[in-house]
């Protein structure tokens, strides 16, 4: 499978123009927030593929360990990089959403916190292997926070959690809110945005993949 | 209205801005093979 | 088993044998504690009703950059010496190094806290020496100081070194330092411990859980060493 052929880019840009479309076109616009409601179908799905793919580090480094094969490590690193690209659209898509709604940028709320923390565990694992000495250092080292920051992420949910339900200053965020007020047609565009943004999310993984190895090969 | 404009430029310049960047190391390793095949 | 807990003992105490005769290292933290409790206080100007409501995030932000200090340099000297490499010649399992090291770094951050603690009393005019904080301090610390081990190993070994320590260390303990604070400010409050004992056990939890998973994975960590 050769992802440089331009079928399978061709293929996820139609995916991905047809979300457009759907969200421009077809989504029914809520009546309270409007047109900024929709940026849910950025937001939410760019948070579940940043989960996603941080678990996608997590058993690349597991593998990593057990096998030592050096392309768990390649498969790792691109996971990596695109669930930062992930994460960060979905930070700065959750900011721009909170300012019309709430009249802030940022809010300690459970998620966004565990997205943030989530997001600083990332950047953290691409930046130790960068900085190590050599290219098995980087891979054994990242591995091992790889483990460690994956399992630190319920944990830190769940006291992201005990934390707001002990100082509620703050309203529980547009995401409960939209997650009750769907329509059918609203769910509908969700789920295909999710598959759209993961489609695009798997076709920079293996494209990444695969450049890692020409990279590694020319070395 | 502008809002949502925003975050779908943003989304796309991210994701473009990577897609050209990892591609561009794609050029500096067929620049590398060049040079090798030459010599 | 009564060996294993016994070895952690050993390499345990050597170093702090050797630390208690120089006190380079306790001089070094419990100092920079104590500015730290001085910058915060120019830094946030509260009145003394106020008081209650900062002392738990002060107080646990300074030990956190005090871990890292002490952690920094802890490891620093460890590389620098060759103790690291003359250990990994003993015929023992990595995670008994591994937990060696880290009872050695608790024992260092408790004495620095036994000495700091009264401080931010006295500071605050709060009592803060009460059997909860002094529990919820200990799994704190513990917790701290088997994240900060695993992750400064790898860090001390890198291109640059210190820097990266609290980049990646900061992320990870943020569940550690939350429950430390949580607490802290719950007992000054006077709330019972039916409203704070989740912290306290989740602290317990993720102790468990993080020595468990850290001491596996400190043998990879030695192995590029």
């Amino acid at each position: 499978m050769n992802i440089n052929s331009k079928y399978y880019l061709f293929l996820t840009g139609i995916i991905i123009l047809f979300d457009i479309a759907l969200i421009t076109l077809f989504a029914p616009t809520e009546i309270i927030m409007g047109d900024v409601q929709k940026i849910l179908y950025i937001h939410v799905p760019n948070a579940w593929v940043g989960f996603l793919f941080f678990f996608f580090v997590f058993i690349a480094s597991v593998m990593y360990l057990i096998t030592k094969d050096i392309r768990w490590d390649y498969f790792g690193q691109s996971a990596g990089e695109i669930g930062v690209v992930t994460t960060t659209i979905m930070v700065i898509s959750g900011a721009i959403w909170a300012k019309p709604v709430w009249g802030v940028w940022w809010t300690w709320d459970p998620k966004l916190t565990t997205s943030l923390i989530m997001w600083l565990m990332y950047i953290g694992y691409l930046m130790l292997r960068a900085y190590s000495s050599n290219q098995r250092q980087g891979a054994t080292y990242a591995s091992v926070l790889g483990v460690i920051s994956f399992i630190n992420v319920p944990i830190v949910y769940m006291a992201s959690v005990w934390w707001r339900t002990v100082h509620p200053e703050m309203i529980i965020g547009p995401l409960k809110e939209s997650d009750a007020g769907l329509t059918v047609s609203m769910g509908f565009i969700l789920i295909y945005s999710t598959f759209a943004f993961t489609v695009l999310g798997i076709f920079l993984l293996v494209r990444r993949f695969q450049i890692q190895q020409l990279e590694q090969l020319s070395r | 209205m502008n809002y949502l404009f925003a975050v779908f430029a943003i989304t796309w310049v991210v994701y473009f801005g990577y897609l050209f960047v990892i591609n561009r190391k794609i050029d500096d390793v067929k620049e590398y093979l060049d040079i090798e095949k030459a010599n | 088993m009564k060996n294993y807990f016994l070895y952690i003992w050993y390499i345990s105490a050597k170093d702090i044998q050797v630390e208690l005769k120089k006190k380079e290292l306790l001089t070094l933290t419990t100092i920079f504690a104590i500015t730290c409790v001085v910058i915060f206080n120019i830094a946030i100007d509260v009145s003394a009703q106020a008081y209650i409501r900062v002392l738990p995030g002060i107080l646990w932000v300074t030990i956190f950059f005090t871990a890292v200090l002490g952690l920094n340099r802890f490891l620093s000297v460890e590389r620098d010496s060759g103790n690291f490499e003359s250990l990994l010649l003993l015929p023992i399992s990595r995670d008994i190094l591994f937990l060696g090291k880290v009872t050695t770094l608790f024992f260092f951050m408790t004495i620095v806290e036994i000495l700091i603690f009264p401080l931010f009393s006295v500071v605050f005019n709060l009592n803060i020496i009460n059997i909860s904080i002094i529990l919820i301090s200990i799994l704190a610390t513990f917790g701290i100081s088997v994240l900060g081990i695993i992750i400064g190993s790898m860090t001390s070994n890198t291109d640059v070194r210190e820097t990266l320590l609290p980049i990646l260390l900061f992320p990870l303990i943020f569940p550690i330092l939350l429950a430390a604070i949580e607490v802290t400010g719950a007992v000054l409050r006077g709330e019972e411990w039916a409203v704070y004992g989740k912290w306290v056990q989740l602290l317990a939890i993720i102790d468990i859980i993080f020595s468990i998973v850290c001491s596996f994975l400190f043998t990879h960590v030695m192995k590029d060493y």
